[in-house]
């Protein structure tokens, strides 16, 4: 399909659009924590990736070349919206909170029963939304979009260590601030 | 092993990449660690329901809507060589800069 994309195949372009759109949307999307922004940006990854699928060597997976893209434009995005700040994958990974476990409360077995679907949506994109960008961005690609270690290293160029070390702080901080929501003490969070 | 070595490993425990040698003593700390366990079952259900979560997904009738938009943008543009465009590489750019 990429072979006949690349040939100028629109008609295969679009089933190669269709295929990929929601992972491109999801990933754009909990990077930038914006629906619209995240509506712009697929569009501009595959009207990019369009112009440049002679560039794509079928060294990696095609999907993984399409994340890469869309990652430098949620990132951009990020930036040109907080223009003071400078917004990297190497953004505030110096900080190690949450990384170390605090909160040793066990979860109700189902704390879903205890939130309606919309709380509890707004539990976890309030809670994803409080990581770095960085943390975010490694989370979504290895735990949302199943990405393997290597695929999610490639696709924000990133070392193998690397990838690991973001994603442990990941799950580490978002299970820290879940915890806070979700332990067995009815205790309001903090 | 104590918890920071257990840590240390918690994703290639979770990934199922963790060396085979320590396996053993992974679990036997888990099993006699209460704290431990407690970030192991945690954590899994924090992956799990950021898995489940399906806010982020894209509705049917905007992915349509996108994916004409882009195939339009395609088609109209097309690729970039056949778009006119400036090649800095060229003879004539150097001459333009010179003057
Ligand atoms: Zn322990």
């Amino acid at each position: 399909m990429v072979e006949l994309a690349k040939a100028g195949d629109t008609g295969a372009f679009e089933t190669l659009v269709r295929k990929y759109e929601r992972q491109i949307f999801r990933t754009a999307q909990h990077i930038t924590q914006n629906r619209e922004d995240a509506e712009d940006i697929t569009q501009d990854v595959f009207f990019k990736a369009f112009q440049k699928l002679d560039q794509f060597q079928g060294n990696s997976k095609f999907s993984t070349w399409l994340v890469r893209i869309a990652v430098n434009e949620s990132l951009m995005r990020l930036r040109k919206r907080k223009t003071s700040k400078t917004v990297s994958m190497d953004q505030d990974v110096e900080t190690d909170e949450g990384s170390i476990p605090r909160d040793f409360a066990e979860w109700r077995p189902n704390p879903e029963q205890n939130f309606s679907q919309s709380e509890m949506g707004e539990i976890l994109r309030k809670t994803i939304a409080g990581l770095p960008p960085g943390f975010r961005t490694v989370f979504t690609l290895r735990d949302i979009e199943n990405l393997s270690t290597e695929e999610t290293a490639e696709a924000l160029g990133l070392s193998v260590p690397a990838v690991k070390s973001r994603l442990l702080r990941a799950r580490l901080q978002l299970r820290e601030r879940l915890s806070r929501y979700f332990r067995k003490t009815n205790e309001a969070p903090k | 092993m104590n918890c920071t070595d257990f840590l240390a490993k918690l994703s290639d425990f979770f990934d199922g990449t963790i060396d085979p040698a320590l396996l053993d003593e992974v679990k036997a700390h888990l099993c006699s660690c209460h704290h431990c366990e407690v970030v192991v079952d945690t954590t899994r259900h924090t992956i799990d329901f950021y898995r489940a979560d399906q806010q982020f997904d894209l509705p049917e009738p905007v992915a349509d809507k996108l994916r004409s938009a882009i195939m339009d943008r395609c088609r109209t543009l097309g690729k970039p060589e056949k778009q006119i465009r400036f090649n800095p590489g060229t003879a004539p750019r150097e001459s333009l800069e010179k003057h």
